[in-house]
């Protein structure tokens, strides 16, 4: 019932935010597609980790909070992201550092176009790495759900692909 | 290729590792990440005080319950507050043992000192706004102060809790004194939620008793989203003290069906002190068209099961058509939820207690405006 002293809990906690910051910031970007919206997910889901910490290991750490930032607050944030998010791509033509932004910037916008689980389904297997099993238990969906989220979400990433002169999946 | 690569695309994988790589994401200050959770883990630790928002009637109300009770009130002006007044009251202390243990995924959770909890109500507190204290207590009955909390300003169908410190898996608290039994509502979790025991015993004397719960997982704490309650008469309140629109079936179990916006759930009660609930919203946040509640207790041959699905106010001829695991089925009713704009297409059942095939494969009604609707899948 009683985890690690405060002291303990805070350096084992900080060594955490260190490592798992950056992981975790691009992939909650990758899922809503602002840095800023993306920051305040994972401020809060990092918070929450820390009142936990002592009921996790620190091993678990990474996929507990990864499971906050998928369940909790997506859908919330989805409702004003979806008036932003646009069918039509921009181009990317210039292979350079501006081009890898926008490319970047392409690929988030056609994420952020697909329906939430769909979302989530490829973020989780294609940024975290995460099999199906793990996608299946931390969305809470079966393997099934999550093979027709996986495929699904897919085509619609190659879809947009077709539709841009370079495009995505290349 | 294996199943697990039929969902597997290389070429995203690089593309999302690659171009997210150079995302340029600002990493955070940990010495403040480290004060916003300290002072979260501190929240977790104050007591909670429902509807403290209460306008200034609300407070003298409350007041006035307490003197009430104590013979004091009797008509005249209600004190503002509880300890203006002098009080020849003593404090009483109402203990509770809502866990001795709780299995959880196959481990048994041990609650410790967390197992026994005490709550005393002073109605002449030496501190203002400190009448309640949340106590654990030994085998010899000695109490040992974890907490403490205020009745005052709590509206008077309100309820008010505390838990045990950071990382605890208990909340302590006091519930009108009408009410007969309530439900802790927590957020949906797809992994299906977490086991729970309870407790509930009276404090003579004051318009409260005290309540205790013990979570086999300690987060669920932090995720309470409402706390609502049966008073004697079957109506139903929220943690805030607002009466929730429900409605008496009328049926042999004594059901009552209420529809709790707010929280975010519908539920049933029965007179026996069962209760189910179920979430308005799909997993996905996207609100149910018709929620529903289909339960069954029984044997693994046989099942009593209940079902109910939500249905606008006004629908008329309701039809259900049995699914396979159905022995036999009662007429469905519909019957409105006052208050609600709601009303509820319910029936009860008997099945095969083995199968997980859906109970009934289509329901069918015609809607307010004359249209007729139907459902075949939930």
């Amino acid at each position: 019932m009683f985890g690690p002293s405060k002291a303990t809990r805070d350096a084992e906690f900080t060594a955490f935010v260190a490592s798992a910051q950056q992981p975790l910031l691009r992939m909650a970007y990758a899922l809503t597609g602002e840095a800023e919206a993306a920051r305040d997910l994972v401020q809060e889901a990092l918070t929450k980790t820390y009142v936990a910490w002592g009921r996790i290991r620190s091993d678990e750490a990474m996929a507990y909070t990864r499971r906050i930032i998928v369940n909790q607050r997506i859908d919330t944030w989805r409702k004003t992201r979806k008036e932003t998010v646009t069918d039509t791509l921009p181009d990317t033509a210039v292979d350079s550092r501006e081009g890898v932004a926008d490319r970047r910037d392409t690929l988030v916008r056609a994420l952020a176009a697909l329906p939430e689980q769909q979302r989530k389904v490829v973020v989780l297997r294609h940024y975290a790495d995460m099999s199906e099993a793990h996608v299946a238990d931390t969305l809470g969906i079966s393997r099934g759900a999550v093979k027709s989220a996986a495929s699904r979400g897919l085509a619609a990433l190659r879809q947009h692909a077709s539709s841009t002169e370079e495009g995505l999946l290349r | 290729m294996s199943t697990d690569q039929t969902t597997f695309d290389p070429a995203v994988q690089d593309q999302l590792h690659t171009e997210l790589s150079y995302a340029d994401l600002p990493g955070f200050d940990t010495e403040l990440l480290l004060a916003q959770g300290h002072r979260a883990a501190r929240r977790r630790t104050m007591s909670r005080v429902a509807g403290a928002t209460a306008a200034v009637v609300a407070l003298a109300i409350g007041g006035y319950a307490v003197a009430g009770n104590l013979g004091l009130g009797n008509g005249s002006t209600p004190p503002a507050t509880g300890t203006s007044t002098k009080v020849d009251a003593t404090p009483v202390t109402a203990k509770l043992e809502p866990a001795t243990s709780l299995a959880e995924n196959g481990q048994t959770i041990d609650p410790g000192r967390y197992g026994r909890l005490a709550v005393t109500w002073d109605p002449a507190p030496k501190t203002a706004g400190s009448d309640l204290t949340y106590s654990t207590y030994a085998e010899d009955g000695t109490l040992t102060t974890i907490g403490g909390s205020s009745t005052q300003g709590l509206a008077p169908n309100a309820v008010s809790w505390g838990t045990s410190g950071p990382d605890s898996h208990v909340i302590v608290g006091v519930l009108p004194r009408s009410a007969q039994r309530f439900s802790v509502v927590l957020p949906q979790d797809p992994q299906g939620g977490h086991s729970s025991t309870s407790a509930q015993s009276a404090l003579p004397g004051s318009p409260w008793q005290a309540f205790g719960v013990f979570f086999a997982d300690g987060g669920d704490v932090d995720r309470i989203v409402d706390i609502l309650w049966q008073d004697t008469s079957g109506r139903i309140f929220d943690k805030d003290g607002s009466e929730v629109p429900s409605v008496s079936l009328g049926d042999k179990a004594g059901s009552r069906v209420y529809l709790a916006q707010r929280a975010g759930v519908m539920g049933i009660f029965t007179a026996d002190g069962d209760h189910t609930s179920s979430w308005l919203d799909d997993t996905d946040g996207a609100a149910r068209l018709h929620p529903v509640l289909d339960i069954g207790r029984g044997s693994a041959a046989t099942m009593d099961g209940f079902f109910a699905m939500l249905v606008p106010a006004g629908s008329s001829k309701p039809q259900l058509t049995p699914g396979a695991k159905v022995l036999g089925a009662d007429d469905p009713t519909i019957t409105p939820i006052p208050g609600s704009g709601q009303a509820v297409l319910w029936a009860h059942y008997t099945a095969t207690g083995t199968s997980s095939a859906p109970s009934f494969t289509t329901i069918s009604w015609v809607g307010p405006d004359g249209t007729p609707a139907r459902v075949t899948k939930y």
